[in-house]
């Protein structure tokens, strides 16, 4: 809606509210890319979670209850906190300042998410093992990428 | 996932009881948490009973049953290479002559493990000779592992983490950045970083308090939630008490290796009071972490006005009492010099009473640099307590009786505190057992706390005993609950 000042104006005089300035940072827009890939995340670690424990072998396997509280700890595989990037981009709507921080908590966590092993491991095993794809790093990278693009060229 | 991907091939074990997954076994090296197969690399009699369709020729060995001794010799010597990997040190791969070395060792007994398999299937080529192919498979998994794993090790960036830090640890370790002066004065020993790290947390940590010297937040591995304390290599802070208990608090303060060496005391005495601690990695620090301790401080259970000791019921007395009496051996013997209110938990819940010492930092001091060389210490302003226990339960006076310090207590506490430190604990040991015979004399060794009386004329219950102490410093049971009396 922020880049759209067509239906900026409409909300504006119909509910009678004034929302902030539009495009400023570009963070309205990083934002939603932002909790997209989270959305795309969640959905390909919970393909990735039936795919496993729907597994026959899996199931019978005496340490199935492991796997199963094992598998419940894969979010915690990625880099920490993630939240931070939320709570900056939130910030960022009203402030360039935040803007910057930022670009450069996503070049952090851009780093992080490739130096990651466990999880390149994770990937690994769930193509070769289970044939099941699961890109985490590329889904996150791509949508860090977009995100830090989107506000550099609005700062 | 269809059903023809879990093929026969990906499975062996016993049926009827689950059986164990190769896929479960690549999940080992991706996630927490999975354990290994019963004696992973070797099947039990019954597993391979079960892949041969028969039972294995019976080996009469002294009288007992065996499987096929060169098998299991196949799956011991595999077996011993990869707990040689696990508990590898930069200094037991240093002492086999450097990394290359020590993987070409490894790789030459893996390359033996292989020609025993061989040979062995060789002569059976039926269903015996296929079981053994699970061990070969593991042969070449634990080969891949080997050059990652030292190079990881001993070519990680920067400078080299402790050459006694095990491979495994080492590896958690730098997986999650630490430097090794990060490690500055922590027994490598009571590291648990695979168990404790940010890889498997449960959330991000919660700030729990801050005091004058710490600030404690809560972490959750496992479900079980812990309490984390950042570990200073150097307390700047300006607090006064390590000084007056003659620490270095600026270049050695050790507070993480005094509270382990608390735990381990506890642990000697057979008392639960003192929490078993170890060190882990949180949002990429070091630091000391614990079981949350249940209950309240004791503090803050003492401001509840609507909290009356006697409303307890007889039995949860006497378990404080007792409780409280232990962690006052438990301090006496640890020179703890600051068991203030806050400083310890209480839980009560019905019958059952849980005290547990929760913050043992200002523990262990250095008589010769100490401005207090009585025991119990007296250092002014400071919390400890004044006096040797008016009352101690029985199964510790055993203890104490049993215990030979240097066989018994200074092994545990040696790569934790100086020889100093610990020259000043086997005193304090000293003097606490010679109380030991005083208390037992005078009978104050209590065996029952519901029961116990004192001595004539008065026949005191224990709890009117320790309230009737001359001064509040006497005991923890008279400072806190004393008032009830």
């Amino acid at each position: 809606m922020q880049n759209d000042p067509a239906r900026r104006a409409w909300v504006e005089r119909v509910l009678g509210v004034r929302l902030p300035a539009s495009g400023g940072t570009g963070a309205g827009t990083a934002r939603a890319r932002w909790q997209r890939a989270q959305t795309q995340l969640n959905a390909s670690l919970a393909a990735f979670r039936s795919a496993l424990l729907a597994d026959a072998a899996v199931k019978d396997d005496p340490r199935f209850a492991f796997v199963r509280a094992a598998v419940a700890e894969i979010p915690n595989m990625l880099p920490a906190p993630s939240r931070r990037i939320d709570a900056l981009l939130a910030a960022a709507e009203s402030s360039p300042a935040a803007a910057a921080d930022a670009i450069e908590a996503i070049g952090d966590y851009r780093s992080a998410l490739a130096t990651t092993r466990p999880l390149a491991r994770l990937e690994a095993f769930a193509a070769a093992d289970l044939k099941v794809p699961l890109t985490l790093r590329e889904t996150l990278g791509a949508a860090l990428d977009d995100i830090a693009a989107t506000l550099r060229s609005a700062v | 996932m269809s059903e023809t991907k879990s093929s026969p091939r990906r499975t062996t074990g016993t049926k009827g009881k689950g059986t164990y997954s190769d896929v479960v076994d690549g999940l080992q090296d991706v996630l927490n948490g999975i354990p290994d197969r019963p004696t992973k690399g070797l099947m039990t009699f019954e597993e391979l009973q079960a892949r041969m369709g028969s039972k294995p020729k019976k080996d009469r060995f002294f009288g007992k049953y065996k499987m096929s001794t060169r098998y299991k010799a196949i799956g011991e010597a595999l077996e011993a290479v990869k707990a040689e990997l696990r508990n590898a040190t930069l200094g037991s791969i240093a002492e086999e002559g450097g990394r290359d070395a020590f993987e070409q060792s490894l790789m030459q007994r893996l390359d033996d493990v292989v020609a025993a398999g061989k040979r062995y299937q060789k002569k059976h080529t039926g269903k015996k000779g296929a079981a053994v192919q699970s061990l070969l498979d593991d042969v070449e998994r634990v080969r891949k592992e080997i050059p990652p794993k030292l190079d990881l090790l001993t070519q990680g960036q920067g400078p080299k983490l402790p050459e006694d830090l095990p491979v495994d640890q080492a590896l958690a370790a730098q997986r999650a950045g630490i430097k090794p002066e990060q490690l500055k004065g922590i027994s490598v020993k009571h590291c648990n970083f695979t168990a404790f790290n940010d890889e498997v947390r449960e959330a991000d940590p919660k700030q729990l308090g801050k005091g004058a010297v710490n600030t404690v937040h809560l972490v959750k591995h496992g479900g079980v939630e812990r309490v984390f304390k950042k570990e200073q290599t150097s307390d700047k802070s300006g607090a006064w008490a390590p000084g007056m208990m003659g620490l270095d608090p600026q270049n050695d303060p050790r507070y993480g290796n005094r509270n382990v060496a608390g735990g381990a005391i506890g642990k000697l005495l057979g008392t639960s009071v003192m929490p078993q601690v170890s060190f882990g990695i949180s949002d990429g620090e070091v630091g000391l972490l614990m079981d949350k301790a249940p209950g309240k401080t004791a503090r803050s259970l003492l401001k509840d006005k609507d909290f009356d000791l006697h409303s307890l019921s007889p039995k949860a007395q006497a378990s404080l009492q007792r409780q409280l009496m232990d962690l006052e051996v438990c301090d006496i013997l640890t020179g703890q010099s600051d068991r203030h209110g806050d400083n310890y938990m209480i839980e009560i819940n019905g019958d059952e009473v849980k005290v547990t010492g929760i913050d043992n930092d200002f523990a262990f001091p250095n008589s010769a640099n100490a401005i207090s060389k009585e025991i119990p210490p007296k250092f002014l302003g400071m919390n400890s307590i004044g006096n040797l226990p008016a009352l101690m339960s029985k199964e510790i006076a055993d203890r104490i009786k049993a215990i030979d310090f240097d066989r018994d207590v200074a092994p545990s506490l040696a790569d934790l505190l100086t020889p100093a430190e610990i020259g000043d604990t086997s005193t304090r040991f000293q003097k606490l057992r010679e109380h030991v015979a005083a208390l037992e004399k005078s009978g104050c060794i209590v065996d029952d706390w519901q029961r116990w009386r004192g001595p004539p004329p008065e026949r005191l219950d224990a709890g009117t005993f320790l309230a009737g102490q001359k001064k509040s410093q006497d005991s923890l049971f008279k400072r806190e609950f004393g008032k009830f009396f």
